[in-house]
């Protein structure tokens, strides 16, 4: 059995040795979706952001694997979902291009929601920067996007949910969550 | 059972219900807007039923999320008093010396938590000899290092093996962004014991994090006013057994304690993340005094021993590493390493301890280290990448030794500084061994109303035949907000080393000990009412079978190991063996209600358990589990008052009438019980606004209880009460129950300095 057991510590290493960083998801992303679509009906800007359907882009990273498939279970789980803030909504995965492109498919076709899947830690700085100025709700799946400007994102403190907002990026983009939401979330300035 | 325990059970349902129909009723009027999203933030999260994150109304178990806010706002010290006043199902109850914790009508009097696999962070910290879990001062985790705690009920071997049976409790620690800065905390027990804390909570760029705190607990109080009782004569030494060091010959054992308890305990845990991976290591030193020894079941060790201590050492370390190796598998490799040791000493007079080896006084003295390091890999297939159809194989493989003896020294020895045995080494166990565990789970998720959860884990162990523990979970949402759960699960305990090879002169080692076993059903309700305010009830049953338990050997049976050369021919009146004897049956219900006010201010729960119990270890008639209360309770409430007043908090539990450990197998007469116990808390906390960061908090218990459950002392059976031969008694209560301390009063204040928050 000991033999065995050095076999598998082995085996364990060769696997470990094929190593790739990951982005944290600790709220499941089914949990994520019900979350977004209850607090943005507390957007004050989305019905007119949105007009009569909420276009939401799921933003894919190429290549990656935590990326695809958080597509999967958000496009499955917003798929259960009727309504985001009251409106129907169609949901589009788009294929990261890089942060300024992204911003102008936005604006062209009025996407109210942009969602964030793991995979771009490194981009979020150029997200930042292309979205400012941009009327739309940008989303991570990851928390750690949230104080390094996306404007809402989700994690899980004392094992439950919470909401993170990052407020002046929020007013960058035009989206202006009413007070009594706020106070539920955790505010990054 | 009576009717009685019900009617009243049936009262405090009525109340449960009342109570969440008010909550009800009033919250529309405050959560309007928001209620629907307020329940989804009030849905714990847990991680430990499945191995996988989840809301807690879906996963394959009941369970209680207790939270860092709550173990503040309720003035919580330990693990044991955050299941007494906080969790569902599950509490405990001390001895004064060790804790034991019990669920669902079940609790094993001094297993000291090995029917519960405690977790820290996923890393089990039940130590390798016993299979022991600390959940008291010694439980070496400092309080504000927890994020939250997940209170697993039932079976949980599926994934986790051996301990798993009562349930599983995982604390689970603060990352550093939700922690950063440095943190110290001072806290006074006010005439019994202080506590200082210190840990750091840094984020090292985007990939890496670390968390530490280290804390020093010190009891010195308070005496204990132990009743006395007398013990006879010393046939050996001839004369009535001297009880106190030192002290007079006159068969006479309790009293006021002078030097007892005491206890000095250290201890730290450390956090690591870089990238994907997790190092966590942990370490204790508990060292506490020994007023009497309640594990001396011949009854001669001195009380209020000056020199009599347990101290109990453990350093874990535990590596985990998560990779992504394709969109459908997820890869979990972790190894761990943990070394535990151990010494407890007993000192004595009697004559067949000492005065046959040579000396007048002499001093047991008990060490054993075991350890083990063990590897677990977990792969997770997620066939359609959207998590409904899930499955997730594991195995691991662990291996173990363990080095245990005692010594007899001579105790006026000692006391001068030298030591001297007296005799040759007893309980000497040297055992090696390699255990492998492999098991799968299965989670499908046909529709959104329903989810289905199946799985098997194979232990394969050189004491025992291979042991199969399955689990099979159904969840069903029939309408909003609501969840039925029905739930079939199984678990086992490996006998601890200690239980297996032990021995000693009045213990005769174990032979082919089986695998204690749990097999229990159960169908629940959670239902999510107005906003963060919910509603559970669960029924269950279980059946327990091969309960390993410390066997009292009959006349006739010491008489066939004299014979047959397994005991020797000296005093050999109580001799004892473990041996799987004891079954028991449970049933009954869970129930509790939970909520708040729209803002949060106002805070409240209310838990109530019952359950019948058979307990039958084939010497007589079935009876109760000794030391478990037919209904448990506890409630709670807690207002944030505005500005920068206090929060203040009141909590409480309540244990029906409990038969003490001895009040079946001790033949006294009548049995001896303890009355109900309530126990209540008040708290008060808030910020000190004289320097950012500081604050305070004030706690004040009571308990209602004089006496726990557990009979201490020598006269643990009245067969062998009382004077033998010898001089006429002088004093003489029947038994003694262990003494409770019921007031405490503690204060304490805590900084959290350069978060830059």
């Amino acid at each position: 059995m000991r033999r065995a057991f050095w076999l598998f510590l082995l085996f364990a290493l060769v696997l470990v040795a094929r190593d790739a960083a990951a982005e944290d998801v600790p709220v499941p992303v089914g949990l994520q979706a019900e979350l977004l679509a209850k607090v943005a009906a507390y957007d004050r800007n989305l019905p007119e952001r949105a007009g009569e359907r909420v276009r939401v882009f799921l933003v894919q990273k190429p290549g990656n694997d935590d990326s695809a498939r958080a597509i999967v279970q958000m496009t499955g789980a917003l798929g259960q979902i009727g309504s985001i803030g009251g409106l129907p909504h169609d949901d589009i995965v788009v294929a990261w291009g890089g942060a300024a492109a992204l911003a102008q498919a936005v604006k062209t076709q009025r996407a109210a929601i942009v969602y964030f899947t793991p995979g771009f830690s490194g981009d979020a700085d150029a997200i930042r920067a292309a979205f400012a100025g941009v009327d739309v709700l940008t989303v991570g799946a990851v928390p750690d996007y949230v104080p390094r400007g996306i404007v809402l994102g989700f994690d899980i403190v004392e094992g439950k949910p919470k909401l993170l907002v990052n407020l002046s990026q929020a007013a960058k983009q035009n989206v202006a969550f009413k007070a009594e939401v706020l106070k539920m979330m955790r505010v990054y300035p | 059972m009576s009717a009685g325990p019900f009617r009243r059970t049936r009262r405090l349902c009525g109340a449960l219900l009342a109570a969440t129909a008010v909550v009800a009723a009033s919250a529309p009027a405050l959560a309007q807007d928001t209620s629907d999203l307020q329940q989804l933030l009030a849905e714990p999260v847990i991680t430990t039923a499945s191995k996988s994150a989840e809301t807690a109304s879906v996963a394959p178990a009941m369970s209680t999320t207790i939270t860092a806010t709550d173990l503040r706002r309720y003035g919580i010290h330990t693990l044991a008093e955050a299941l007494d006043f906080l969790s569902l199902g599950a509490w405990t109850s001390s001895n004064g010396t060790t804790t034991d914790v019990g669920a669902r009508g079940v609790i094993l009097p001094q297993d000291r938590g090995s029917h519960v696999l405690l977790l820290v962070d996923g890393h089990a910290v039940n130590e390798p000899i016993f299979g022991t879990a600390l959940v008291d001062r010694g439980s070496g985790i400092p309080l504000e290092m927890i994020d939250h705690i997940e209170v697993i009920l039932g079976p949980g071997s599926v994934l986790y093996g051996s301990n798993a049976m009562l349930g599983v409790i995982n604390v689970i620690t603060k990352r550093a962004k939700e922690w950063q800065g440095g943190h110290a905390v001072g806290e006074w027990e006010i005439g019994k014991g202080a506590r200082a804390a210190a840990g750091v909570g840094l984020v090292l760029g985007e990939d890496a994090e670390v968390t530490f705190m280290a804390e020093y607990y010190r009891q010195y109080g308070p005496s204990l006013n132990v009743l006395t009782e007398q013990n006879g004569f010393d046939e050996v030494a001839l004369h009535p057994f001297q009880f106190h060091a030192g002290g007079p010959r006159d068969g006479v054992w309790g009293g006021t304690t002078t030097n007892t308890p005491r206890a000095d305990i250290p201890s730290g845990v450390l956090h690591l993340t870089w990238r994907n991976f997790d190092v966590e290591m942990g370490g204790k030193i508990d060292k506490q005094s020994l007023p009497y020894d309640i594990n001396d079941v011949s009854g001669e060790a001195y009380f209020d021993d000056p020199y009599a201590f347990q101290t109990n050492r453990h350093l874990w370390v535990d590596a985990k590493h998560h990779a992504t190796l394709s969109e459908v598998v997820l890869l979990t490799s972790r190894v761990y390493a943990d070394t535990y040791d151990y010494e407890r000493t007993a000192d004595t007079s009697a004559g067949a301890e000492c005065l046959i080896y040579g000396s007048a006084n002499c001093r047991a003295d008990a060490t054993g280290v075991g350890q083990w390091m063990g590897l677990e890999e977990q792969v997770s297939f997620d066939w359609l990448r959207d998590t409904s159809l899930v499955t997730l194989v594991g195995a691991e493989g662990r291996l173990r030794r363990v080095n245990t003896k005692t010594d007899t020294l001579d105790y006026d020895a000692f006391v001068a500084g030298a030591t001297r045995n007296i005799r040759s080494s007893y309980d000497v166990i040297g055992y090696r061994d390699e255990t492998l565990g492999a098991y799968a789970q299965q989670t499908w998720r046909p529709t959104p109303w329903l989810g289905l959860n199946a799985g098997a884990r194979l232990d394969v162990d050189p004491r025992f035949s291979p042991q199969v523990s399955p689990r099979a979970a159904a969840t069903v949402n029939p309408w909003k907000g609501g969840t039925f759960k029905a739930i079939y699960a199984q678990a086992f305990r490996a006998p601890s080393i200690g239980e297996s090879y032990s021995y000693g002169p009045d213990q005769l080692a174990a032979q082919n000990l089986r695998p204690e076993v749990e097999r229990s059903v159960e169908g629940s309700l959670e239902q999510q009412i107005v906003g963060p305010n919910k509603l559970v009830f669960g029924v269950f049953r279980s059946w327990w079978d091969d309960l390993i338990e410390l066997h009292l050997l009959s006349l006739q049976e010491i008489a066939q190991a004299e014979a047959n050369g397994s005991l020797s021919l000296l005093n050999n009146s109580i001799v004892t063996q473990y041996r799987n004897l004891t079954t028991i049956e449970a049933s009954g219900f869970d129930g509790g209600v939970e909520g708040a006010t729209t803002d949060g201010s106002l805070r409240y729960a209310l838990n109530v358990s019952a359950a019948t119990t058979t307990f039958d270890d084939g010497r007589g008639p079935t009876h109760p589990v000794p030391v478990a209360p037919t209904i448990f309770g506890n409630a709670r409430v807690s207002y944030d008052l505005p500005g920068a007043l206090p929060t203040v908090a009141l909590a409480g539990r309540v244990l029906g009438q409990r038969p003490t450990d001895r009040a079946f197998d001790g033949n006294f007469s009548p049995p001896p019980f303890v009355g109900p116990e309530l126990g209540l808390r008040g708290t008060i906390s808030g910020d000190i606004p004289i320097l950012k960061g500081l604050s305070y908090r004030a706690t004040i218990d009571y308990t209602s209880a004089s006496f726990a459950p557990y009979v201490v002392g020598p006269v643990q059976s009245a067969v062998f009460a009382g004077p033998q031969t010898g001089p006429a008694v002088v004093v003489g209560n029947p038994y003694v129950l262990a003494p409770l301390d019921t007031f405490r009063a503690t204060v304490g204040l805590q900084w959290d300095f350069g978060s830059g928050q």
